[in-house]
């Protein structure tokens, strides 16, 4: 049995996920004020450490006097929310998608690769605001709009792979067993491909933390009062040099998570290769 | 490996500094540079209401009459040297004599009655609507003419210090055709149109031979930029030496520049909260009043628009004939509030939805958030929207969005029937909102009446008396009236106009 | 070849037709654009006519058969808001979203190629982690915000460059900069994950072995192998960055084809919107032939299937 060695830098990343992660479930907790009210006299009050700041907001407070603090300690919740279940609905469909063209080649195949290049050719802001406009601004419409930016990238590695695979002895031979189909790809290519899209995932989920925040720009995020790191960078950009805390603080969170899920993602894919190497 | 790149890296780094030198353009002290949020749509003044087009218009055209910039809502002659009303029906106008196009062809009654022709077709243009009385245009001799019109129309002048009341060159649309027409423009205004990049730039040359003197800037360029910082960042780096639509919280960075300053004034738009009070708890008087007191008007003016704007009891400006000065803004008084949601029923909280777009209109995300919570402070349970343009124009124009929506109505007339009648009188896009202003009602007889008299005196009283009923029925959140905030550089004469015009011939530098 | 030419073309019409109708389904679905070309007080005759005048009411079967003959003809109608022929609008914006995107993908190349190839030769040291982290920096910031911090720095602060517009190749620095910040991410990680697995093969063992000079092989060897996959992004990017500047072009006033498409999507402008996006696909699509095409240059071991 290997040992296998997490290097430092993993544990180093994983640090502020988990932190984050924290934050998203004990907010009510942890956060000090009530991320929705706020006091518009007290707005755009500079952090503590600042001349005109005070103590009773530490990273100060943003255009409607809510302490930012809090906000980003709630906001965790839908960033976290919006990049992880986005990430698995379009990995789930993509790694459908991909194994059964990859799989069943000829006519399957030549669907969904039109299925994907009509995806990639329309534009992405059209389809986003169309689901908004028809069926509104909510929660659960813009994480359908963001699983569906996604779900080709998985579908075209893992078609990659399904492809590989398939001419693999033991697939050639169950075949020529008279194993059904859905058995093969569920017994044999899904485990085999399962890891592929768990590390794209892992950057999915930093891309798709920063779509919100680009969405949330053009008006279409998710609806107020909700926080969201996203929605309070795109609020901020109006405050560059006379508020630069109110986009800073949610910036940075964003910045730190993407860059760690990245790393994770990496790290898990230099740990799965030599297994995947070996089989493949 | 690394050598080659670190070749390369320095070579990129000596050619951005070395070459780029501080790219601060030559300011031309007859050159205007006018940075706005949107580019134009077409030249064609007929074809454009957003005030972002008619900037253009105002110095490309003239019209027959325009505002006194020093006193806003008064006439003052442009084309038309005189005007009067030779019956209920017909209107008397002497026009201007030695005025030429740019393309040399003679402004004349030949003009007008074309030009009016053009605005009295149905289906073809955006401004039918501000001109529909008009029955047909009758040419006296070539410098007089009579408008008729099918009732008696009391504004029937001022609309054409409105939109769409630019004179259009018969001669020349003949010969091109509307299409052309809409982006080679040719007018009897101080500017001439050269060119037009779309998304980038339009300039405009100096007319020599304007009617009155030769303007003092002799080129213009406007160039559209959507991002508010971005906006800012042009003027305090001379890329531009004007720019519109400064958002308050951006003033500071404008002052602290050095370079500019910010010059504001009063417009005629009120901002408020369209109430759809058709059916429901938005029915009920006490509730809409509710909603009234519940709001702290003066702090959001003080807050978030750092006091560009003056607080509202009615839904009428105090530039427009017809206002009522008596009429005070529902005080903040949250107990009130309570006290008023409990006589109507509603002790125990009530739902209610406001929405408004998302840079449709000033700060008006951050407003809908403020005024969400101070609604909520006193039993409302207010459920925030922001819309998208289009979706926007389809709730109000189906008046079928579900609360309240945030607006700004303005007369183009500076006149309580533009603000209030024309959009809710009969034919207007706000008339179901409100049974009070259905037909039967008092408030109906005394607007309808008011809009058919000349007789200026019935008008102001039955406006007055309009406007009091409005206050206490409380069809609307009121807000504010809203102050322009536009920017200049320090070495550029201008002051705003509260209608909102960039007239670059009042323009120059000092 | 011919085959494949055929097949790539048939692909490419079914492809185009779908996404077209998917823009004018979607469009009808969003809403009345007449809504948005009259003023607020127009009243309803003045809408009905304008409907009228622009064919918008007939049911929306019959609308679909008119937008598909006009198309097949190559007539995309006039735009609602400009009155000008929807087709022309678009290519009059073209020149200028291209210079964007060829700009923005050439400054990532440069900038990812090094960082990669770094990357990848000094593996597993703290200068990959650094090299990757840099390029990673790029994606972790929505476009809005690295496009409005590098205006701050280099218009504002340092006073380089100009804050926004088109104009010389000054006023291009900044938007391609921003542009470039997502694909040199996926760049560099390719260049390093290709490298790595030429890297380790018997191939450069081979050349290594041989006593040639480190450098030799690995510019000469493994970067041609390593050249796929990149060709690939590269051409997938191009054609995404055209319609996907759009935040690009609206922080830096940019006039592009994505700004177009996007004001015209809030004016419901329909005309244009089709116009716009039958643009858009029709480039990436050929964007797709071209690096299917280069494959076979760049390895002629692959056979171009069908």
């Amino acid at each position: 049995m290997r040992r296998l060695r997490v290097p430092s830098l993993l544990l180093l990343a994983a640090a502020p996920v988990a932190a984050a992660v924290v934050c998203a479930v004990l907010a009510p907790q942890l956060a000090p004020y009530n991320p929705t009210t706020g006091d518009l006299a007290a707005r755009l009050e500079p952090p503590a450490w600042m001349a005109a700041g005070s103590a009773r907001h530490l990273f100060g407070t943003d255009q409607l006097g809510r302490d930012i603090l809090s906000r980003i300690i709630f906001g965790a919740r839908v960033s976290l929310l919006v990049g992880v279940v986005s990430a698995f609905l379009g990995g789930t469909v993509g790694l459908a998608l991909g194994m059964l063209g990859g799989y069943f080649r000829g006519r399957a195949d030549s669907v969904i690769a039109k299925l994907i290049d009509v995806q990639l050719a329309f534009p992405f802001l059209l389809f986003a605001i169309t689901v908004i406009a028809v069926l509104g601004p909510s929660l659960p419409n813009l994480l359908v709009i963001l699983a569906l930016s996604g779900w080709v990238t998985y579908a075209r590695v893992v078609r990659g792979q399904t492809l590989r695979l398939r001419e693999t002895e033991f697939i050639q031979a169950a075949r020529g067993l008279g194993c059904p189909a859905w058995w093969i790809l569920l017994r044999h290519v899904l485990p085999n491909v399962v890891s592929y899209a768990l590390v794209i995932m892992t950057t999915e989920i930093g891309r798709l933390i920063v779509l919100e925040s680009t969405l949330s720009f053009l008006g279409l995020g998710v609806p107020p009062p909700t926080p969201s790191w996203g929605m309070a960078l795109a609020d901020g950009k109006e405050y560059l040099i006379n508020g630069w805390w109110l986009a800073t603080f949610p910036g940075v969170a964003i910045m730190l998570i993407v860059l760690c899920m990245n790393v994770l993602g990496d790290g898990a894919r230099d740990l799965l290769e030599p297994r995947l190497r070996g089989r493949g | 490996m690394p050598r080659l790149v670190f070749a390369i890296m320095v070579t990129l780094s000596l050619y951005l500094f070395g070459a780029g030198r501080a790219v601060e353009p030559a300011a031309a002290q007859d050159t205007l540079v006018i940075a706005q949020g949107a580019d134009i749509t077409t030249l064609d003044p007929t074809q454009a209401t957003q005030i972002h087009n008619l900037n253009l218009f105002y110095n490309i055209y003239d019209a027959l009459v325009t505002w006194d910039p020093k006193d806003i809502g008064k006439l003052m002659p442009e084309l038309a040297v005189s005007w009067r009303s030779i019956d209920p029906l017909t209107w008397q106008f002497k026009l201007r004599e030695g005025v030429k196009f740019h393309n040399g062809e003679p402004f004349n009654a030949e003009a007008v009655k074309f030009t009016v022709e053009r605005l009295i077709t149905k289906g073809v243009h955006q401004v039918y609507g501000g001109f529909s009385t008009i029955e047909r245009v009758d040419i006296v001799n070539p410098y007089t003419v009579n408008i008729v019109t099918s009732k008696p129309d009391p504004i029937l002048v001022k609309r054409f210090a409105g939109y769409g009341g630019q004179m259009l060159p018969p001669q020349y649309i003949k010969q091109v055709d509307w299409k052309t027409f809409a982006i080679k423009p040719i007018g009897t205004g101080p500017y001439k149109f050269v060119e037009w990049v779309k998304d980038d730039r339009v300039v405009l040359d100096a007319n020599p031979t304007y009617w009155r003197a030769a303007p003092k800037i002799k080129k213009i360029i406007w160039r559209p930029i959507p991002d508010n910082f971005a906006r800012v960042a042009a003027l305090t780096r001379g890329e531009a030496q004007l720019i519109t639509k400064v958002i308050p919280d951006l003033v500071a960075q404008v002052e602290k520049a050095g370079c500019c300053r910010v010059e504001h004034t009063l417009t005629n738009l009120v901002t408020v909260y369209l109430i759809n009070a058709q059916k429901g708890p938005l029915a009920n008087t006490k509730v809409r009043q509710a909603l009234n007191y519940a709001v702290d008007k003066d702090k959001i003016i003080k807050e978030l628009y750092k006091g560009y704007a003056i607080p509202i009891g009615s839904g009428i400006p105090n530039t427009d004939f017809g206002y009522n000065p008596k009429i005070k803004p529902y005080p903040y008084d949250p107990a009130r509030a309570r006290q008023l949601l409990a006589e109507a029923g509603y002790a125990a909280g009530v739902d209610v939805d406001i929405q408004s777009g998302n840079g449709i209109h000033l700060n008006d995300r951050q407003l809908t958030d403020a005024v969400a919570l101070m609604l909520q402070a006193v039993g409302f349970r207010p459920k925030v929207g922001v819309l998208e343009p289009s979706q926007r124009s389809q709730l109000l124009r189906t008046n079928s969005f579900p609360g309240l929506l945030l607006a700004d109505p303005a007369s183009t007339t500076y006149d309580t029937d533009g603000v209030l009648w024309r959009l809710r009188g009969p034919g207007g896009i706000a008339a179901q909102l409100w049974p009070g202003t259905y037909e039967g009602t008092h408030l109906y007889q005394i607007m309808e009446e008011a809009r058919f008299t000349l007789d200026s005196q019935k008008r102001l009283r039955n406006y007055q008396e309009a406007a009091q009923i409005w206050h206490d029925e409380a069809p609307e959140l009121f807000l504010f009236q809203g102050e322009l905030i536009d920017a200049v550089r320090n070495e550029v004469k201008y002051q705003a106009r509260g209608d909102q015009r960039i007239i670059v011939y009042d323009i120059s530098y000092r | 070849m011919r085959d494949f030419l055929l097949a790539k073309l048939w692909h490419t019409v079914i492809v185009v037709f779908c996404v077209l109708t998917l823009v004018f389904v979607v469009l009808h679905l969003t809403g009345d654009p007449v809504m948005m070309l009259l003023p607020p007080n127009a009243s309803r005759e003045e809408i009905d006519a304008l409907s009228r005048a622009l064919g918008l009411d007939q049911p929306v079967i019959v609308q679909y058969g008119r937008f598909l003959t006009r198309v097949m003809r190559g007539d995309f109608g006039v735009s609602l808001q400009h009155q000008q022929p929807a087709m022309g609008l678009v290519i009059e914006r073209l020149p200028a979203s291209m210079l964007l995107a060829t700009s923005a993908l050439g400054l990532a190349l440069m900038v990812a190629l090094p960082l990669g190839i770094v990357a990848a030769t000094r593996r597993g040291t703290a200068l990959d982690h650094l090299a990757v982290g840099l390029a990673v920096l790029g994606q972790s910031a929505p476009i809005f915000w690295t496009g409005l911090m590098l205006m701050l720095l280099g218009a504002v602060i340092l006073k380089l460059l100009p804050t926004s517009g088109y104009g010389d190749w000054q006023h291009l620095v900044l938007p391609a900069l921003t542009l470039a910040s997502y694909p040199m991410a996926a760049m560099a990680r390719l260049v390093r994950a290709g490298m790595l697995e030429v890297l380790d093969s018997d191939y450069v063992r081979t050349a290594r072995a041989k006593g040639l000079p480190e450098r030799a092989v690995v510019l000469k060897h493994t970067l041609k192998n390593a050249a796929m996959p990149i060709v690939t992004v590269v051409g997938l990017q191009f054609g995404l960055l055209l319609g996907g500047a759009i935040v690009c072009e609206m922080i830096f006033s940019w006039p592009g084809v994505g700004r177009l498409m996007i004001f015209a999507i809030y004016n419901r402008d329909f005309p244009l919107v089709e116009a716009a996006v039958f643009v858009l696909a029709m480039v990436f699509i050929l964007g797709n032939v071209l690096v299917d095409l280069s494959y076979a240059w760049l390895d002629p071991r692959v056979k171009l299937q069908a």
